[in-house]
């Protein structure tokens, strides 16, 4: 009996559970700070660049330049697809790299949690000759990946490659991106940079080792992006204000959507019948003397097409221009990047090195 | 006892002076006295006097004097027989360690046994032969005062602050368990023993501060005495288990606690004994630091335990007594204690897995054998032979995962840290590049203030410390009976000692990074230590005398480059003198103890701290003895029946306590040397009613003062100085400072109270307060000194340890019921610490003098880091607070920012263990079978 009463004792003090210690709060936001269209999603004071959707749909992911960071490296950032806290960050943080600038831009993440991207590093104020590599790694840990390709490259056609963008996966084992030719102008000690596409690339996945090789009929594309399958990419060219679709095995082509007046068409994104591309405004397609054909781009008008009824939205704002759309995997939101007017310049300048614009994202609801 | 003797006495001690010191501290007694004819009163000679089984005794010399020596401490029946005269019976004859037990016999002159005669038993309070200053606990005192651990229970001595005693550094004690020294001789001045006894496996404990036994050695300021349990005779145990779970709100810090202890026989006389002690506690350095202010830190509505900062403790024993023949026995005995700590860093507040950790675990493997020589041996000889092998291990630095609890704080499972291969292998080579799984710490995201300052997370402070120890002691001691009122001790000890080390810091960056990262530091030696003693104790009518030479030697056999270690070696003479005054027994006791220094003190040290005045020290192989004279007069008296009063006054001499020394001209570069000497003097006044009558008190008060000429091992003593215009050579003024623990005046006061089973009200005829038993410690304490810094400076105010924090106080309280049903005993009890739930400043800032900092500091704390990183905050950031963002425009900028800064600093400095512990409370249910 009375071990019974100690017995029934004990176990009546065991199921009182013990306090716990204090925990931090979240203070995280959830949803944008302001709610009225168009949604601003990040207010940084750096660039916030190349966003791209996460497969599920919920999160976007992007390159932002982390001003606070002593060697203002450009990390990966997790945003919540509606707005609100970064949910994670990917900076080059490990010993020995405190003292250089990564640069992490492109993002692009296949359905199966790889990541590829743009890594480009350079000492910390200096931003000539930065060592890039095309990255292909795990989401989990992108700073694991590995290098798919030093930048530069000879690429098959024969032409070097001295920077990547608009990374695309068309499936589990393909990659479409643009490989560009990269120029440096103004003050030699802060100098500007611009890119301009030279043709696109295809990466095949085999055994873990990618394969690249020129999507043929693509020179001076200047975007691409997926068909719809793993055969089909779209993309648009320099100066032109035409969308094309091509499939890559069969190699027939056709123009998808033709902007005409509107103006150059880049930047282009595709989900079943909408179009989405940036048109006109701050652009320029010309032959420099220096640097051969080349598309100058400070951005341009949002252009939103329904290819089913030929419906069009266009946003516009006063003072903004727009650049590297991303349309959600769902087809109905688009994350792009907004920055002030700037005029397009129209050759090298040593009064070039402008303000940074300092883009932000912004984020349209299609529904 | 006249004056004569007194000046006898003292002349004696005098004496003793220039060669040598005494006192007893051990683990067996004696019993000792006459054996009479009850009708002439003539002595007996060749009655035999036997202990329990009669495997122990002695015979009555010529003038019917016995003594029976090395008697473990315990209760013992006393049979005495002598041809012609009828048996005597005496039980319950209490034996304490170091004590004789007098008990006369008058015999029956008949062939019938008759009843048990006690004729007389001696006082232990004015035994002559006692010349030590012993405060004892006994297993009673574990179990009826609110005391959990016997660290706890001494700390109750007079004398006692900690583990500290009489005013000396921590790790100037050493632990004498069954006779056998332990003693962490790796860092024992800055870290634990590494084993711990559970409670229940004690006979007795005693705390022994003034000279002690030649026998012993390794220890200057106090000797903790313990004396373990036998299996008795029949299967006996207790079992209980303890907790704060109850309680809630504040009162709850995780606690759980469970204790075990069986013993019996097994087979042919061999008896067993088991005992474990498990504990975990969810904050297990809980302290009483007030809540915050602002709401919106997490400690403002829970302000009670902090996270990270569980820990958990096992400590298993075992032991076999083993007789063999008539005249041996062989005792074996295990321990094993692990003690693991998460530690709570006010850096890692809001990301408190990257916090550090320790685990300490310890073993202790010891077998004793004991010959005895027969009750009717002509030469008494007690011989103990004991061989045992110590272990410690010790490691520090950053968890491979967060253990998962399992039943309250317990995790049942060992920690695992990151890198611990490397410093097992103590791999330096590898060790230059960073160590895997260590990430360099950020500043958090996470706290309510959202700015990059003071708060760290995703990464660690990449400190990783491991240190192993092991010795295998072989001990013989020899006891001769010198007629009946003398003893002869005589032995000898051989250490053989293991020591390796593997130290890192910033261990998440590569060796020389930033010039900044000092390389691993690992060591590995194999020191010697010997010992020899012979010591003599004898009783001259009332007057006791006890003189010893110890003789110490240790050799680390270890060379570092450009410095050749050399064997040291010391002699140690004991001496102290007693004489029984009327109805008070006054003791003189002078010695000389040394002890080896720590270890770590050998090695080279690699410090990320700068307030320890140095990023690196050198090792020392050729330290020396560190060493003391103690000078002691005693007085003790019995009043009256029941009452005992007991006053010392004592000097101590400390010599060659070790300290830094400047080593070259490289300001950051120190060496560790034998340069410290200091003096501890004092006076303790002990009090003691015993428990009669349903009451008893003791108290104690002590009055000391502890100066050295440096107050640690680590601060800097400057021995000479270069005048940098003239280049003179000057010595500096050989000034004394307060010891870190030099607490002026303590006083503490043990009130224990019993209600009878028939006492107390009656209700429905149960009476719930009877056999009541209540214990209250109340404890009154001056405050410990410190050193005052001029902020954002490292000058210091005044002389070092100028200052003093504020007095302390705690009440203690324990009621147990007794409880016994169906035939089983036991009870149930509450145990509450720090009853009144005081407040006491155990630390404070060096800058203010106080917990906090002043304003002005905080201010510049602010506006420094501010100015590091006045990037505005946007809303899409981690670090963006809507709290903050006053004026609504997604960013935090500016002052707003600026604000958050200072509500950083604020918390960053909050003063969590400048406070000692809360209000503690738990309740147990004990079982008795």
């Amino acid at each position: 009996m009375p071990r019974r009463v100690a017995a029934g004792a004990i176990l009546l003090l065991t199921a009182c559970g013990h306090d716990v210690p204090f925990a931090p709060r979240d203070f995280g936001t959830s949803g944008p700070f302001s709610a009225v269209p168009p949604v601003r999603l990040t207010y940084s004071d750096g660039d916030d660049r190349t966003p791209a959707w996460l497969p599920d749909g919920a999160t976007v992911l992007y390159s932002s330049e982390r001003l606070d960071l002593p060697d203002a490296d450009r990390c990966l950032h997790f945003l919540p697809g509606g707005g609100g806290t970064i949910t994670r960050q990917v900076c080059a943080r490990s010993v020995g790299q405190e003292d250089s600038t990564h640069r992490y831009e492109a993002p692009a993440v296949s359905a199966d949690g790889r990541i590829a991207y743009l890594r480009a590093v350079s000492t910390i104020g200096l931003q000539k000759g930065p060592a890039m590599a095309l990255m292909l790694g795990p989401l989990d840990d992108p700073t694991a990946a590995d290098v798919v390709t030093p930048i530069p490259y000879f690429a098959p056609s024969g032409l070097t490659h001295g920077n990547v963008s608009h990374l695309q996966w068309l499936g589990p084992t393909r990659l479409v991106y643009l490989g560009e030719n990269l120029f440096y102008e103004g003050s030699t000690f802060l100098p500007d940079t611009f890119t301009t596409g030279l043709e696109i690339m295809r990466g095949d996945l085999a055994g873990g080792a990618m394969t690249l090789s020129v999507v043929p009929g693509t020179e001076l594309a200047s975007s691409v992006a997926a068909g719809g399958d793993e055969d089909t990419i779209v993309f648009t060219l320099g100066g032109d204000t035409r969308v094309f679709r091509r499939s890559l095995g069969t190699g027939e082509q056709t123009v998808l959507h033709d902007f005409g007046a509107a103006g150059i068409a880049r930047d282009v994104q595709l989900h079943g019948t909408t179009l989405v591309a940036i048109v006109g405004g701050s652009v320029l397609f010309q032959f420099e003397d220096a640097h051969g054909w080349v598309q100058r781009d400070e951005g341009g008008e949002l252009h939103i097409v329904n290819l089913a009824t030929g419906a069009a939205q266009v946003h516009a704002p006063a003072g903004t221009l727009f650049r590297r759309p991303a349309l959600s995997p769902d087809g109905t939101r688009v994350v792009v990047e907004a920055s002030p007017f700037a005029p397009v310049h129209a050759g090298p300048d040593s009064d070039f090195n402008a303000p940074n614009h300092r883009p932000d994202l912004w984020l349209f609801d299609l529904q | 006892m006249t004056l004569r003797r007194l000046f006898v006495a003292a002349a004696v001690a005098l004496l003793a002076s220039l060669s040598a010191v005494p006192a007893a501290a051990q683990a067996a007694g004696a019993i000792a006295g006459k054996v009479t004819d009850v009708t002439t009163g003539q002595g007996i000679e060749g009655a035999v006097v036997t202990v329990n089984d009669g495997r122990r005794g002695n015979v009555a010399d010529t003038s019917g004097a016995y003594r029976i020596r090395e008697i473990r401490s315990g209760t013992y029946s006393i049979t005495v027989r002598a041809i012609g005269y009828a048996p005597i019976r005496r039980d319950n004859l209490v034996v304490q360690a170091g004590s004789t037990t007098l008990a006369d016999f008058r015999m029956q002159p008949s062939a019938v046994e008759v009843a048990p005669i006690v004729v007389e038993t001696a006082d232990p309070v004015l035994d002559p032969l006692r010349t030590s200053t012993e405060q004892v606990v006994t297993a009673e005192d574990l179990r009826t005062l609110p005391v959990s651990s016997l660290e706890e229970a001494l700390s109750l001595s007079a004398g006692a602050v900690g583990e500290s005693y009489r005013g000396g550094r921590l790790g100037q004690e050493s632990f004498i368990i069954d006779g056998l020294g332990v003693k962490n001789q790796l860092d024992a001045s800055t870290g634990s023993l590494g084993i711990r006894l559970p409670p229940d496996i004690l006979t007795e404990a005693s705390l022994v501060t003034n000279g002690f036994s030649a026998r012993y050695g390794q220890a200057l300021s106090g000797l903790v005495n313990v004396v373990t349990k036998d299996g008795g005779e029949e299967w006996a145990g207790r079992t209980a288990w303890e907790t704060d779970r109850p309680f809630g709100a504040g009162w709850d810090r995780g606690l759980d606690r469970a204790v075990f202890e069986a013993d019996g026989p097994l087979f042919g006389g061999v008896r067993a004994l088991v005992a474990a002690d498990v504990s975990a506690r969810l904050d297990a350095e809980p302290v009483s630091a007030p809540p915050p202010e602002n709401p919106l830190d997490p400690r403002h509505d829970n302000p009670h335990m902090l996270p990270h900062n569980a820990g958990e403790q096992y400590n298993v024993a075992g032991k076999l007594t083993i007789p063999f023949g008539s005249r041996q026995t062989l005792r074996v005995f295990g321990l094993r204690s692990i003690d693991q700590r998460q530690l709570y860093d006010a850096a890692f507040k809001y990301d408190p897995d990257f916090g550090p950790a320790r685990r300490t675990a310890g073993t202790l493997a010891s077998a004793h054998l004991q010959h005895a020589s027969g009750p009717t041996s002509r030469l008494p000889l007690v011989a103990d032979l004991r061989v045992a092998l110590f272990n410690r291990d010790f490691i520090r630095g950053t968890l491979d995962e967060i253990p998962e609890y399992e039943f309250g704080a317990f995790t049942g499972s060992g920690f695992s840290f990151i890198g611990e291969d490397i410093a097992r292998a103590q791999d330096t080579v590898t060790a230059q590049a960073p160590i895997p799984g260590l990430e360099a710490p950020l500043p958090s995201d996470n706290t309510p203030w959202g700015v990059p300052a003071f708060f760290l997370a995703d990464g660690s402070r990449g400190e990783l410390a491991w240190n192993h120890f092991r010795e295998i002691r072989s001990q013989l001691d020899l006891t001769f009976g010198a007629g009946q009122t003398g003893d002869i001790f005589v032995g000898t000890e051989i250490v053989s000692q293991r020591v390796r080390t593997f130290q890192r810091v910033l261990g998440y960056l590569p060796v020389g990074a930033g010039d900044s990262v000092p390389p691993a530091t690992a060591s590995e030696f194999t020191p010697l230590q010997a010992a020899a003693y012979l010591e003599g104790q004898f009783r001259l009518s009332d007057l006791g005398i006890t003189a010893g030479l110890r003789y110490d030697r240790f050799d680390t056999r270890t060379d570092l480059p450009g410095s050749e270690g050399k064997a040291q070696s010391k002699l140690n003479p004991r001496v102290a003198v007693s004489t029984v005054l009327k109805g008070a027994t006054f003791v003189a006791s002078i010695g000389r103890f040394s002890q080896a220094p720590d270890y770590q003190y050998l090695v080279d040290a690699a410090f990320d701290d700068t307030t320890r005045t140095g990023r690196f020290r050198q090792g020392n192989p050729n330290l020396g003895f560190e060493g003391s004279w103690q000078y002691e007069f005693s007085l003790r008296a019995r009043p009256r029946p029941g009452l005992a009063v007991r006053v010392n006054a004592f000097v101590k001499r400390l010599e060659g306590l070790v300290s830094s020394v400047p080593l070259g001209v490289d300001p950051d570069s120190s060496i560790f040397g034998n340069a410290d000497n200091g003096t501890v003097r004092g006076g303790e006044v002990l009090f003691e009613r015993e428990l009669r009558n349903g009451w008893g008190v003791r108290a104690s008060y002590t009055l000391q003062e502890a100066l050295a000429t440096s107050t640690s091992a680590f601060l800097l003593r400057r021995v000479i100085i270069i005048d940098p215009i003239t280049h003179d050579t000057i010595i500096p003024a050989k000034v004394e400072f307060p010891l870190d623990y030099d607490r002026r005046h303590n006083l503490t006061l043990i009130l224990q109270g019993q209600v009878a089973e028939t006492g107390g009200p009656a209700f429905l005829g149960v009476r719930p307060l009877g056999g009541l038993e209540a214990a209250l410690i109340g404890r009154l304490s001056s405050g410990l000194p410190f050193t005052r810094y001029r902020p954002g400076t490292d000058t210091l105010v005044g002389e070092p340890n100028s200052a003093r924090l504020p007095a302390t106080s705690t009440i203690d309280m324990l009621l147990r019921r007794p409880l016994s049903l169906g035939g089983v005993r036991g009870s149930v009890y509450m145990d509450v610490r720090n009853l009144l739930g005081r407040r006491n400043i155990v630390a404070v800032r060096r800058d203010s003098g106080e917990p906090t900092p002043d304003d002005a500091t905080i201010e510049a704390m602010a506006q420094g880091a501010f100015a590091a990183n006045d990037e505005r905050i946007p809303y899409e950031s981690p670090r963006y607070r809507t709290h903050a963002d006053v004026d609504g425009n997604g960013y935090v900028e500016g002052l707003e920012l600026l604000e958050m800064y200072r509500a950083a600093a604020r918390d960053a400095t909050q003063p969590i263990f400048a406070y000692g512990a809360p209000r503690l409370a738990r309740v147990g249910i004990e079982l008795l079978f």
